[in-house]
């Protein structure tokens, strides 16, 4: 009713700005995507000097409108972004065009390298986060055709350090904000750092927990990482969701040690009566795992609640 | 704050244009000036990879050095082929730093496991999607290399020796892939 009456109460002229903001809008993203079809249609017929004059005067644009938009100012940094990902690609296209013995690590790293002034100027924290990732696909790759096949580390181990790097740049990202850089202070931010950090660490946690032995330092990591992060966000930082984060990757592994234990004591011998036991038994073990965990960050809450209160 | 910005903006713009053409000129030197040098493919899984749209490459072992000792070599590093009349190209020696012959080149070589397992150039060659069946008799790949032993994989080769072009009417004028049959 209340939207309605509103709508009513508009004059003409409120009607024929949105009218003509919204074909702006839509006039706009038509011409964007035409320009994007063309060459992605073309691109097969188009030389290879051509696709990279494209892709430079691509970047060149971008980086015109971002300061013609503003360099601080959403639609700026978003162009800002735009010239992030094109010069990667620009980079890709050289890679298929000279097919060199280049790793795909070291595109990557070029790309996480080249792209850190625009990073500086543009003060988005999608930017950074953005970043973050291409760091981490970077580092990965490294690890994936470097350290790995090389015997320098073993393949938990670096799934141990990959994660503790996501969750040191997360407590990275907090000193800077507490150091009085607010634009980096996002909620989805701080929420996604902890839950990829922690989702990397419980890997290799799980894989302790299965088998045994080898990977004992990404158990570790996990158990200090979800922990300190747990008490962080309860207590100094509140932030629920990454409290339930840790708490549920906890639980998790929990239900896995569980099912080893249950599944050691019954036996795996195939014989169905063994079979069903266990999976019986699996099931109570993790229905009460999941019941405390809900009971466990419903007080966490209400706690949490209370201090923000100041009780 | 915001001149600071503004220089940040011009400074990337000039490392990212820079590196990008900079690489682009001197892979095209490659390409252009760079010696042809045909690594022999091995015969075995690489052909079955043919997977999307590249080919896993693995070449011969008459190219590399013994693989007992492969595993000594630092990570990275090159050695000596010698050429015969077809540029085609057989293990010769490690490269000491002396001068080459004139059927010699050098070639850049990477280590990528423990076992000696050792790359060198492109580990694939990428081609147009629904190419597969023209590459599939690939015997060569096809090198071009320059004095310190960069190297650009330029194409692949059948048994004649000459590299493997995708006729012009397997496309339509529109770009568009015609039925073969």
């Amino acid at each position: 009713m209340l939207i309605r009456t509103r709508l009513r109460d508009r004059d003409d002229d409120i009607w024929r700005l949105w009218a003509l903001r919204a074909l702006l809008v839509l006039g706009a993203a038509h011409f964007l995507a035409g320009v994007v079809f063309f060459f992605a249609y073309n691109w097969d017929d188009l030389g290879p000097f051509a696709r990279f004059g494209l892709l430079q005067g691509a970047l060149i644009v971008a980086l015109v409108a971002a300061f013609a938009a503003g360099l601080h100012r959403p639609a700026g940094q978003a162009l800002l972004i735009a010239a992030s990902v094109i010069t990667g690609v620009l980079f890709g296209v050289i890679g298929q065009v000279y097919q060199t013995g280049a790793d795909a690590w070291e595109l990557f790293a070029a790309w996480t390298v080249l792209v850190l002034p625009w990073l500086f100027a543009s003060r988005s924290s999608a930017h950074w986060f953005l970043w973050c990732a291409l760091a981490l696909t970077a580092f990965s790759a490294y690890g994936d055709q470097v350290l790995i096949p090389m015997g320098v580390i073993a393949a938990g181990d670096f799934m141990a350090v990959a994660g503790a790097l996501v969750i040191a740049f997360l407590v990275l990202v907090e000193l800077v904000i507490r150091a009085g850089v607010g634009w980096l202070d996002q909620r989805w931010m701080r929420v996604s750092l902890a839950l990829v950090g922690l989702a990397i660490l419980l890997i290799p946690a799980i894989g302790f927990v299965l088998e045994g032995d080898g990977d004992e330092l990404g158990f570790a990591m996990f158990l200090v990482a979800a922990g300190a992060l747990g008490y962080i966000y309860a207590r100094v930082l509140p932030e629920f969701a990454v409290v339930a984060i840790a708490t549920g990757f906890a639980a998790l592994l929990a239900m896995v040690a569980g099912g080893r234990v249950i599944f050691e004591i019954v036996g795996t011998d195939g014989e169905a009566g063994s079979l069903v036991m266990g999976l019986l038994m699996l099931l109570l073990w993790c229905g009460f795992l999941t019941a405390s965990t809900v009971r466990l960050l419903n007080l966490f809450n209400r706690q949490m609640a209370a201090r923000g209160r100041g009780d | 704050m915001k001149r600071f910005a503004t220089w940040l903006v011009v400074a990337g713009a000039v490392v990212v244009l820079g590196t990008a053409n900079y690489t682009i000129w001197q892979r095209q030197q490659i390409v252009d000036h760079g010696r042809p040098v045909l690594l022999e493919l091995r015969p075995v899984d690489p052909r079955s990879l043919i997977q999307g749209d590249y080919m896993a490459l693995a070449y011969a072992e008459t190219i590399f050095p013994a693989a007992d000792e492969r595993s000594q070599l630092p990570r990275r590093g090159s050695f000596i082929v010698t050429l015969d009349a077809d540029s085609v190209a057989t293990f010769a020696r490690l490269d000491t730093g002396g001068s080459l012959a004139a059927n010699e080149a050098r070639i850049k070589y990477k280590l990528v496991d423990q076992r000696g397992g050792m790359r060198l150039g492109a580990e694939s060659y990428f081609f147009q999607e629904g190419q597969a069946d023209l590459f599939a008799d690939a015997e060569f790949g096809v090198l071009h290399v320059d004095d310190a032993g960069n190297s650009v994989l330029i194409g692949l080769a059948g048994e004649n020796k000459l590299i493997i072009q995708a006729p012009e009417n397997e496309t339509g004028p529109d770009g568009a892939r015609q039925d073969r049959d």
